[in-house]
């Protein structure tokens, strides 16, 4: 994903930390607030494009804000349910959401006199370039009828706006790589991508300069080699990356610190033999994990590497789809297709892809769900990624395309190796080393 | 709280050992032995013994749930209520993945999770209870298929300074699953934990499932004559009415618990083996035993298995087209946990070499012939099954069980020549 490709470029031992050895991130209450008003934007895509296309200028503001008050209220009303209350309350949190949000309203606003509307308006755009090996979901993509496109990054986490460099620079340029690659150019190609960080109360226009783009590409190559078992590799490519590190700005001193020392002393062959062997117990269920993770993502390679009447004889997918209806009460898209599915069951992961003509399929609008329930002539599918008026937005008239889909659970898997490795009491160190079949 | 009077003399002594020990050991639970229940009786007594919270947790989520069933049940047959349930346990995870029954139980409020004695959930959403539980016993199921940083993600979530040692109980059955892995050569926790300490690992050794002759046949071929039946379990017959004539009278007869249907030819090979001779002739036996007073709807009274998921479809369209079943029609690997009168398992390879692939694996093998509390109706194609090969990426090609199984039926079970039907 583009926010690994961007924690890399920052810095590979903490990209290293979060996703190798699986060291758990620690969210702020501010992190907290932007993931709330992130989930308020995400569903929000049709008000935003309604607006633009529709409002009077000099009105964007006040229609916005009604139009996502009955979104927002969704929101807070999923998330009253699912707070946990610690040291913040859920009035503090929804005080703190709304104020960032309507800044950034604000912000969108701004861009909104700046630019005409857009012809479309995608959100929360899942693209894989399988060729490159890179992913990334898009907060948003503007496309007009010229041919221009925008990419957009909604920055929610903070009311500060963001750096001219660092983390939020990477990742947009790496979206806007994946945004070149659905417009079938180079991902070097910028001339008619525009970069856009919409933060609270403004809009920034970040530049994809060659050296931010060889940053990035060295990242991606670093966040490859790490996740391919081929540590070797890896330690390699965290020689050459050309920024440099910024350790007095980590948040993870102490756990970098632990592993950066025991990796050395490992090396050194100084490590006391107990620690080394637990050490390398550790480290083969991380290569079965990285392996795991890998598995997951199969499908996709083989969606790039065949045509799509391949596919469909090898029943990677299925196309034909259409949406027949939307049950809100149980949250279900209704599918229908001539003679039902010969390719999911009920419980089956699936990705739902809204095919779009000249665009590789895995860069085309796509949404993400669970089969709920295998009907005569289709299926009803519980749309996780999007909520279901977006769905009926971006793919209401489209022909649509199911396609065979892993959940990537790895992430819990690693934490709970770093727990064994680093947090655990000898107590549990020795229900691990049963469970693991050492005497 | 009750004795727990319900349990036999293998389930009571494995019970006692648990808990009485305070460290980790291991109860391999074959076809229908009670795991369930014996989870749920320790996880009581437990708490009657004030040994609390136990955190227990399983692979999926249908075995959790049918775990905290028996459990509700227990505590209401010792007099508790269903309120003074709710007040004891809570169901933590993915709600939309919970079965209805259990929603009253189920919280994800860390508070609510912090106050209950018995916390149960999967061992992926283990992670809710973090912070809100230092379990004083932890029970985990189906760790036959979770690999050892699956079953660490419920220590991490619960162990949180722990300094001495808490009983922890690993249940399952690696006879009849193996974790899914990339090279297919991978052990579970219970396979471990056998290998590593073999003496704390005991085995449950009565099906109240099986009836005669099949229990004979799972015993002798997965786990060494070991298992056995009571004498109401083995006798126990389907019961129909209006019986068809002729070959389908036959394999659906109610007398005869193991019947093999021979059926050669029909291996399609697309994106998954297919049979389609095996989908027609499994077609035909539903609607007999439909038409024979069996609701072939109700997933307690059928299950149609087949390991390749293709044929599931394949199955699964043809016979809901006819409203004969509905998700009744399933993978073996889904099956697991399941139960049900009939069984009805399709082999679907069928070819003069013997390659059974996945339905020669020992795990698909066991899990298929062993759904079944009355009757168990395989369709494949004998010669192909009686000399399998079984093949993974890891060992290749390897002789079958079941060829053992073949052995078996043909001295105690029946074998219906088929091709004449289809004709």
């Amino acid at each position: 994903m583009t926010s690994d490709i961007a924690l890399a470029a920052t810095c590979g031992w903490k990209y290293r930390l979060l996703r190798i050895f699986g060291v758990p991130y620690k969210g702020s209450f501010g992190g907290l607030v932007g993931i709330v008003v992130h989930d308020i934007l995400a569903r929000s895509g049709g008000a935003i494009h309604e607006t633009w296309q529709r409002a009077p200028s000099g009105s964007y503001l006040t229609w916005l804000s009604e139009k996502t008050a009955l979104i927002k209220a969704e929101v807070f009303s999923e998330w009253t349910e699912k707070f946990e209350q610690g040291s913040h309350t859920i009035e503090e949190l929804f005080e703190l959401a709304e104020r960032r949000f309507d800044s950034m309203l604000e912000g969108i606003s701004r861009l909104m006199v700046e630019k005409k509307a857009p012809s479309r308006f995608l959100t929360e755009l899942q693209i894989s370039n399988p060729g490159t090996g890179h992913e990334g979901r898009l907060d948003a993509l503007a496309e007009w009828d010229d041919g221009r496109y925008a990419t957009i990054d909604y920055k929610t986490n903070t009311d500060e706006a963001p750096q001219s460099h660092g983390y939020d620079h990477y990742q947009i340029v790496a979206n806007g790589m994946l945004a070149n690659y659905r417009n079938n150019l180079p991902e070097d190609d910028f001339n008619r991508n525009e970069l856009l960080i919409l933060y609270p109360g403004g809009c920034y226009h970040p530049h994809p300069t060659p050296k931010v783009q060889t940053i990035v590409r060295e990242a991606r190559d670093y966040v490859l080699s790490a996740v391919s078992s081929a540590s070797a590799a890896a330690a390699d490519a965290i020689r050459e990356l050309s920024v440099p590190k910024a350790c007095w700005i980590c948040q993870r001193p102490e756990e970098c610190g632990y592993y950066r020392s025991l990796e050395g002393m490992h090396r050194e062959g100084t490590l006391p033999s107990d620690q080394e062997e637990l050490r390398r117990l550790v480290w083969q269920r991380r290569y079965k994990v990285l392996d795991y993770r890998q598995i997951s993502h199969r499908w996709k390679f083989m969606v790039a590497a065949n045509s799509l009447e391949e596919l469909e004889r090898l029943r990677i997918v299925e196309t034909g789809y259409t949406i027949q209806g939307m049950d809100k009460k149980g949250g279900l898209a209704v599918l229908s297709r001539r003679g039902g599915t010969r390719v999911f069951l009920k419980g089956d992961p699936v990705q739902i892809v809204a095919l779009e003509k000249g665009r590789p399929i895995l860069s085309c609008m796509n949404f993400r769900g669970a089969i709920h329930g295998v009907i005569t002539d289709g299926i009803e599918v519980k749309i996780g990624s999007h909520n279901l008026a977006e769905v009926g937005r971006l793919a209401g008239d489209q022909s649509l395309m199911a396609m065979r889909s892993e959940v990537d659970l790895t992430k819990r898997e690693l934490q709970s190796l770093d727990f064994i490795q680093r947090r655990a009491s000898p107590a549990v160190i020795q229900m691990a080393r049963a469970f693991l079949g050492v005497t | 709280m009750s004795e727990f009077l319900d349990l036999d003399e293998v389930q009571r002594r494995i019970l006692q050992l648990r808990l009485s020990s305070s460290g980790i050991g291991g109860v391999q639970g074959p076809p229908g032995t009670g795991k369930s229940l014996g989870m749920a009786c320790e996880a009581l007594r437990s708490v009657d013994n004030g040994q609390a919270p136990v955190v227990i947790a399983a692979f999926g989520n249908k075995t959790v749930d049918h775990v905290v069933r028996y459990a509700r049940s227990l505590h209401i047959q010792a007099g508790g209520t269903d309120e003074s349930f709710k007040t004891i346990a809570c169901r933590a995870g993915y709600t939309p993945a919970i079965s209805d029954d259990l929603l009253t139980i189920h919280s994800n409020d860390m508070l609510r999770i912090s106050r209950a004695k018995l916390v149960f959930s999967t061992l992926h959403s283990s992670w809710r209870a973090a912070h809100a539980v230092s379990a004083e016993r932890i029970i985990l199921d189906e760790t036959a298929q979770a690999r050892p940083e699956q079953g660490f993600e419920v220590l991490e979530n619960t162990t949180i300074d722990l300094t001495q040692n808490i009983p922890v109980t690993v249940v399952g059955d690696d006879m009849q699953a193996r974790p899914i892995s990339p090279g297919g050569n991978e052990f579970g926790i219970l396979s471990r934990l056998k290998r590593s300490m073999p003496n704390s690992v005991h085995m449950l050794t009565t099906s109240y499932r099986l009836p005669e002759p099949n229990v004979d046949m799972t015993s002798s071929v997965f786990y060494e004559g070991k298992l056995d039946s009571p004498p109401e379990v083995r006798n126990r017959r389907l019961e129909l009415r209006n019986l068809p004539l002729g070959l389908v009278r036959q394999i659906i007869d109610p007398d005869e618990p193991l019947t093999f249907v021979d059926v050669k030819g029909g291996e399609v090979e697309g994106w998954g083996y297919q049979n389609p001779s095996q989908v027609q002739l499994t077609h035909l036996i539903v609607r007999a035993l439909r038409d024979s007073g069996l609701d072939t709807t109700d997933p307690e009274k059928l299950l149609v298995l087949a390991p390749q998921k293709a044929q599931v479809i394949e199955t699964l369209r043809t016979l809901s087209a006819d409203q004969l079943a509905g998700e009744n029609v399933t993978t073996v690997t889904r099956s697991l946990g399941s139960e049900a009168d009939v069984v009805i398992f399709q082999t679907v390879r069928s070819n003069k070499r013997g390659y059974l692939g996945m339905t020669g694996l020992r795990e698909v093998l066991n899990v298929a012939t062993s759904r079944s509390r009355r009757k168990l109706i395989i369709v494949g194609d004998w010669s192909t099954f009686a000399d399998g090969f079984g093949f993974t990426e890891s060992f290749g090609l390897f002789p079958s069980r079941s060829r053992r199984m073949a052995d078996f039926i043909e001295r105690q079970g029946s074998i219906v020549e088929a091709q004449p039907i289809l004709q």
